[in-house]
């Protein structure tokens, strides 16, 4: 390995620390992880039951992050500084506003093309996309925004040498976050009526329609589903990074998707390993090799993945049985 | 179980009249008018091409029929207009369910969640519509066991317990068909159309068949519209007997009076002696030794 390799673009000398410092990337690439993973449900699920590439989903991720900076701000006016309080009000807020997009995006824009060629939903997808982008643009105005951390400080380890790990507070926060609403989603999908009415469509729209399952609302609800989701990890990039704009979704969107290519699109457990993959991967590529390159590393990734496993880690493939 | 007063015997419970089902200029079905009754199967034969899975489509909201009404009387909720509800609404309120051809399971579902997930409206009507199925609500809670409950007691009729969870996809052929009916029966229906049930089981399979139908007719109180090649299956069980040739009704009857109708016999054996047969007709001789 060499001694002199760079973090965040300056140059860090690790001799010596290669366990502290490979320590303090998987850190951070779980949690930017969760992140991706969280957005990458929500493509994996449209894909699974209408079989398109909803490419709209990274500004409704984007929009997650703004109510959550809107929301943070209206509680500071207001004098609710309480963190866990007002985090959880956050929280709720961003759920209930962006599943109301995600729910608008497919009423409007995709349930009338139910039946077209997939080019058509495809390509409207990509016209809402940029209409998200613009639409927050004119409405938030083009410059970056900031939020003042809101949750500081962290667990350090390993003291007695020169480089510290660092958990933060806010990592531990992200991380149990993703945790607990994966649990509870793998909940109402595997154990409740509305999880169960989800795989029937996904499996066969035709079908579920026929044991009397309303498939539109079907569809609605997982589109809410997906936005409150990616509506989280809005708000945990922007309490991550401390600065957003409009053009946030359009990176974070293409790289949750290479997640949920990676993982194998339509697959739940898929979607998350994907998102964690991506985030390791593009972590330890800015540590180890340069951080101007990372995306191209991300990207790099789908591109294998479509050349060599195109079903993904953990897809099945489509096989017609006879 | 769910067993309502028994319905008068013969009560009519679906009337198709004048349906007609055009696709551009292929007419799939032209101007067939007819009966099926309470607790009595109502066979739908003819040859290959007569139309009987697009009657099927019509009656489950696949497709719209071009000309014509479809009326269920439903005995406890009145009559419903087929042809103009919505898909998803034929099973949910006017107790419609379907069988197919070439099977629909959910196939990465075990047994007992496909026929739980056939109870989807019981059940979420039990939790309002919301979340509290996931609150676990007492009442939601309740209608969870009664549906397990039900999906248990088809199990058993149809022989498929020690295999509840199984994937539906990894069940043999035999079973497959099985479950579908009892997915179908799960929705409790009250007109179950069967799409060819007896197609690839082996002769013991399909008496067993024959013996779950008259089962369901008898002891439910359902009507059951069947589509079938078997004709061993349909002579033995039918109540009724309607054929279908080209789309257009031929004959209507009895099996007894079907059998000695010499229109029904032309359709299936050719209008002229020195003609040759054919070769979906040949093929559907064949599939009937």
């Amino acid at each position: 390995m060499p001694a002199n390799v760079t973090r965040g673009g300056s140059p860090v000398n690790c001799k010596g620390f290669v366990m502290e410092y490979f320590l303090q990337q998987l850190i951070n690439g779980l949690t930017l992880g969760m992140i991706y993973g969280l957005i990458a449900i929500g493509y994996t699920m449209v894909y699974g039951i209408i079989g398109m590439i909803n490419f709209a989903h990274g500004e409704i991720f984007m929009i997650g992050a703004f109510v959550s900076l809107i929301t943070f701000l209206l509680l500071g006016a207001l004098g609710i500084t309480w963190i866990p309080l007002a985090v959880l009000v956050v929280l709720i807020a961003t759920m209930l506003f962006t599943s109301v997009y995600g729910w608008t995006l497919e009423r409007v824009a995709y349930r009338p093309l139910r039946d077209s060629p997939r080019l058509a939903a495809l390509i409207t997808a990509i016209g809402m996309s940029i209409f998200l982008q613009n639409y927050v643009q004119l409405l938030q105005g083009a410059r970056i925004k900031p939020l003042p951390p809101v949750i500081s400080g962290g667990f350090r380890f390993m003291k007695e040498s020169d480089f510290v790990v660092t958990l933060s507070y806010l990592q531990v926060f992200i991380i149990l976050l993703t945790i607990t609403l994966m649990l509870v989603f793998t909940y109402v999908i595997n154990r409740t009526s509305f999880g169960r009415a989800q795989r029937a469509c996904q499996q066969d729209l035709g079908m579920a329609a026929l044991i009397g399952i309303n498939v539109d609302r079907t569809i609605s609800l997982t589109f809410v589903t997906g936005a409150s989701l990616a509506s989280v990890a809005g708000l945990m990039f922007l309490m991550n990074y401390g600065v957003i704009d409009f053009y946030i979704g359009f990176l974070a969107g293409i790289k949750a998707f290479t997640a949920a290519v990676l993982g194998g699109i339509g697959s739940l457990p898929g979607a998350m390993l994907g998102g964690l993959l991506i985030g390791l991967i593009e972590a330890f590529w800015s540590a180890y090799f340069t951080v101007e390159y990372k995306d191209v590393a991300a990207f790099a990734i789908l591109v294998l993945v479509l050349i060599f496993r195109p079903t993904g880690l953990l897809g099945k493939p489509d096989i017609e049985k006879v | 179980m769910s067993v309502a007063a028994p319905d008068k015997l013969g009560d009519s419970l679906i009337t198709v009249e004048h349906l007609t089902m055009r696709f551009g200029g292929l007419v799939a079905i032209d101007d067939v008018s007819f009966q099926g009754a309470n607790r009595e199967i109502t066979a739908i034969i003819g040859p290959n091409g007569a139309g009987k899975t697009t009657l099927f489509n019509c009656l489950t909201g696949f497709y719209k029929p071009t000309v014509g009404r479809l009326t269920l009387h439903h005995p406890r909720k009145g009559d419903f207009l087929l042809e103009r509800m919505e898909g998803y609404q034929i099973p949910q309120r006017a107790g419609v369910a379907r069988t197919f051809q070439n099977i629909r399971l959910f196939p990465a579902m075990s047994v007992l969640e496909n026929l739980i997930v056939a109870q989807h409206n019981a059940l979420m009507r039990a939790s309002g519509y919301s979340v509290a199925g996931l609150l676990g609500l007492r009442g939601y809670r309740q209608a969870e066991r009664q549906a397990v409950e039900l999906a248990r007691f088809w199990m058993d009729r149809t022989g498929l317990t020690d295999r509840a969870d199984i994937d539906a996809g990894n069940l043999p052929y035999g079973d497959q068909r099985r479950l579908e009916i009892a997915r179908a029966m799960c929705t409790n229906p009250v007109l179950l159309c069967l799409d060819e049930p007896a197609a690839g089981l082996n002769p013991r399979e399909s008496s067993d068949l024959n013996a779950l139908l008259r089962y369901i007719r008898d002891e439910h109180s359902i009507g059951i519209l069947l589509i079938e090649h078997d004709m061993s299956v349909v002579m033995e069980i039918s109540d009724h007997i309607i054929v279908l040739d080209y789309g257009r009704r031929i004959a209507a009857g009895t099996p007894e009076e079907i059998r000695n109708n010499p229109d029904v016999i032309r359709a299936y054996l050719g209008e002229n002696e020195d003609e040759p047969l054919p070769p979906e007709v040949v093929r559907d001789m064949e599939e009937e030794r």
